[in-house]
């Protein structure tokens, strides 16, 4: 049982944390974000066996948190609500080809972000070539070019 | 295919919470009486992984004596509380005495790590008295 609570915990408290912490810290693949997801591994790996390094202890970890995001899956098919609680909204960053400041303060994305986005997926230079763009619930920027 | 998957999966984390998969849980805990006193100790264990055994002796004397058969190769005895009064190795297993004071029951714990997977039998005599212990050890 002891593994079931321990996997439980870690996988809420990291749930909890990188909700928390907000989208563009996953999405952000940058040195300092790639040491902090390593040491987040790390320390729950750590937390999650404990000093127990038997096959059982693993299985019962992996098990369980598969079990776990299945639930939820299922649990958020159900209620929508819980469905935004747990993975968010998108944000809405440019809406008509104007800029949402507080949104973007708020989702802590930078206008250089945008338009990094919007030169890999679209070819886009400026900003003003830019009708929509919004921060998915994955942590990426999708952008919606303007129509000639 | 993938639903039986999930039943599975939910069927060993309720075997867990169960007890059944060591380290706690509902029913993981056994009890063995004898006129001598209750042994504590965990239906199923881990290879590996300590487990502790709770000897209470009933009698109002002031020295126990507790007899544990247990070939290293099967299981290491990591620590012994209180430390014990002698230690002997005889050909049957180790013999410890305890000193004791006060009213019954007086309480020994046996730190113990299972060195192999399968059924683990612990012939243990508390005072004299023996007592069949024995648990399941998942590698």
């Amino acid at each position: 049982m002891d593994s079931v609570i321990r996997a439980l915990a870690i996988y809420a408290a990291l749930l909890v944390v990188t909700r928390l912490s907000g989208r563009r810290t996953l999405a952000q693949v940058s040195a300092f974000h790639f040491v902090l997801l390593l040491i987040l591994a790390e320390t729950a790996s750590q937390g999650l066996l404990g000093d127990d390094s038997s096959i059982t202890n693993s299985i019962l970890v992996f098990v369980t948190l598969a079990l776990t995001d299945v639930v939820l899956a299922y649990l958020k098919s159900f209620s929508p609500r819980l469905g935004v609680l747990i993975d968010g909204t998108q944000t809405v960053l440019i809406s008509g080809g104007r800029l949402d400041e507080k949104a973007l303060s708020r989702a802590r994305v930078g206008i250089d972000e945008i338009l990094e986005s919007a030169r890999a997926s679209h070819g886009l230079a400026r900003l003003d070539q830019i009708d929509c763009a919004v921060l998915e619930i994955s942590g990426g920027i999708s952008i919606i070019p303007k129509r000639p | 295919m993938q639903r039986i998957g999930w039943g599975l999966f939910a069927l060993i984390v309720a075997t867990a919470i169960a007890g059944l998969a060591g380290r706690g849980g509902l029913f993981g805990q056994q009890v063995v009486q004898v006129d001598a006193g209750q042994i504590e100790a965990p239906r199923v264990a881990r290879r590996g992984n300590a487990t502790v055994l709770t000897i209470r002796f009933a009698g109002q004397s002031g020295r126990h004596t507790l007899h544990m058969s247990l070939p290293a190769q099967v299981a290491m005895i990591d620590a012994v509380q209180p430390a014990p009064a002698t230690a002997v190795a005889t050909p049957q297993g180790i013999a410890w005495t305890f000193a004791a004071q006060g009213p019954a029951p007086h309480e020994v714990a046996i730190r113990l790590v299972p060195q192999t997977a399968g059924w683990l039998n612990l012939p243990l005599t508390l005072d004299g008295v023996p007592a069949d212990l024995s648990m399941f050890v998942w590698p």
